[in-house]
């Protein structure tokens, strides 16, 4: 059985690494996969690869968001501090910063496992009741948060993305398994490349050496990570996207090394919480727990057990890769022309929405796109955009839609 | 935290995982489930039942068994593929006779569909057959 459980884990590795590279290739959508091709075998190494696949894409999602303004709802925050560094030469220091947050907090994970399997139930129970409150609050902190006129501007950024999701999610324009893609390629990932564009920006040569961050911001980004993420993973309906936005209001707001570390803390830890949850509180807050769910019935702790032993493989090893890999990817981009390169990743985001979605997609791309440029317009925070998803959750938890 | 440090870490990371995944994969068993639990809810979903031969029937060397656990009857069905596989294996689960034990592990079907009658596709596994 280990050396089937480790085969797939090396399966789960390599199509999560696939699917966080390619931009708009979901994990559910392997997952569905695995699942149709491994109906009918052991459960339990297919369990290994769907965890596997969904831990170890969440390390590598942050390369097309930080390095290409491609993102995921999980790493859109991650693109501005991430687009400042590499405009500043360190955009391998950034990808390196969330590969500290994930490889510690799965680490941190592990060494409190016996607190955390206690604490969810506590935390669930207390907590689901008052998730729109929560919403609410972390919306109210993100807002006021701003000085002077820019309230104004990002309370009616966050309305108007707001109202954008509750369209997309009442009107079934787009199938549910990628309704998310368009909106937030337009309002985090092409915005900024056209931002970029506009001011004719130029990639300086690279710092090939990480500067090293302190050991406090180090511990401070993934406690705050864990500390959000585990909050976030273990309740229904929200995940990575409002932990992030919570974190970026309780971390230092100049220091875009300890808010890296946290977002990629937050990635790994709802992706684990979602596998915790199950087993703590049998509830499946994610694609691959739900698989999981459903091929292991009787989810006990020898389960859990197998499935953090998976996660610890996969995140060791994807951050192995990653360190030797990304020097590459860092390379061949600062070696291009910026400017076309950006204007190449537009053209592609643009296909890649248009072979996807279809028109709809390219209308709710072109919609997404033009509220995503106000915040670097105004000069607000991009997080105001985070209302796409924030609002529609508040409203739903308040029983109002 | 500096480069090599990292890369040292996620070496103990991943050195810390084979080590649980080894210790842990050796009590790693599906349970048998009591065949009255099964329900049309389990369509789909991967089950290790345990039970008793009452009847067996091989055509196109495909076999069907009916298991009874004392708690409940539910046919076991082995294509041909798997039959032969299994029985190149030193398997052969063609000489099983009635009142042997057997725990096939599968997914649960439902044939002909609709029609409320539930069994197990066993595709993988040794059937014991003691």
């Amino acid at each position: 059985m280990f050396i089937e459980l480790l085969a797939f884990t090396l399966l789960g590795i390599i199509l999560g690494t696939a699917t966080g590279l390619i931009p708009g290739l979901h994990v559910n959508t392997i997952t569905l996969v695995l699942i149709g091709f491994g109906a009918g075998m052991n459960p339990y190494p297919l369990a290994a690869a769907l965890i596997s696949l969904a831990i170890t894409h969440t390390f590598w999602d942050f390369v097309p968001s930080i390095l290409l303004g491609a993102p995921e709802p999980s790493t859109a925050l991650s693109i501005l501090p991430g687009h400042y560094m590499l405009l500043e030469g360190r955009g391998l220091e950034a990808v390196y910063l969330t590969i500290i947050g994930g490889i510690g907090v799965i680490l941190l994970s592990s060494l409190l496992f016996p607190v955390i399997i206690a604490a969810v139930p506590v935390i669930y129970r207390n907590i689901q009741l008052h998730i729109h409150w929560i919403l609410i609050l972390i919306a109210a902190v993100m807002i006021l948060t701003e000085t002077g006129r820019k309230i104004p501007a990002a309370t009616f950024t966050f309305l108007l993305s707001g109202i954008l999701g509750l369209i997309i999610f009442n009107s079934y324009i787009l199938p549910s398994g990628i309704m998310l893609f368009p909106v937030f390629t337009g309002l985090f990932g092409m915005s900024t490349l056209i931002v970029s564009l506009n001011r004719k920006t130029k990639i300086p040569p690279q710092e090939m050496e990480i500067e090293k961050p302190q050991r406090k911001i180090v511990f401070s980004g993934i406690v705050k990570g864990l500390f959000s993420g585990s909050v976030v993973g273990t309740l229904p309906g929200i995940g990575a996207a409002q932990a992030a936005v919570l974190t970026q209001e309780i971390t230092r707001k100049k220091d875009y090394r300890e808010f890296l570390i946290s977002v990629g803390a937050i990635n790994t830890v709802v992706a684990l919480f979602s596998l915790i949850s199950l087993y703590t509180i049998s509830k499946a807050r994610s694609g691959a727990a739900l698989a999981v769910q459903q091929i292991l019935p009787d989810f006990g702790f020898n389960e859990i057990i197998v499935l953090m032993a998976v996660a610890l493989i996969a995140a060791g090893i994807s951050a192995i890769v990653m360190l030797k890999t990304t020097k590459k990817i860092v390379d061949a981009i600062q070696k291009i022309n910026y400017s076309i390169f950006t204007a190449m990743m537009m053209v592609f985001l643009l296909i890649l929405t248009a072979f996807l979605s279809g028109l709809a997609g390219m209308f709710i791309l072109f919609v997404s796109t033009s509220i995503g440029l106000i915040a670097p317009l105004t000069g607000i925070k991009r997080s105001s955009s985070m209302g796409v998803l924030m609002l529609p959750l508040i409203l739903f938890y308040m029983g109002i839609m | 935290m500096e480069e090599h440090a990292l890369r040292n870490i996620a070496v103990l990371c991943s050195v810390a995982g084979l080590l649980l995944l080894f210790l842990a994969s050796e009590n790693l068993e599906l349970k048998p489930k009591p065949i009255k639990e099964i329900t049309s809810d389990d369509i789909g979903k991967t089950v290790k039942v345990c039970g008793e031969i009452i009847t067996k029937t091989i055509s196109n060397n495909h076999v069907f068994f009916t298991i009874n656990d004392s708690t409940e009857n539910i046919r076991v069905v082995v294509f041909n593929s798997t039959a032969m596989k299994l029985r190149e294996k030193g398997n052969d689960i063609y000489s099983f006779e009635k009142g042997s034990m057997i725990c096939p592990t599968g997914i649960v079907d439902e044939y002909p569909k609709g029609s409320g009658y539930l069994e197990i596709i066993h595709k993988k596994g040794f059937l014991s057959g003691d």
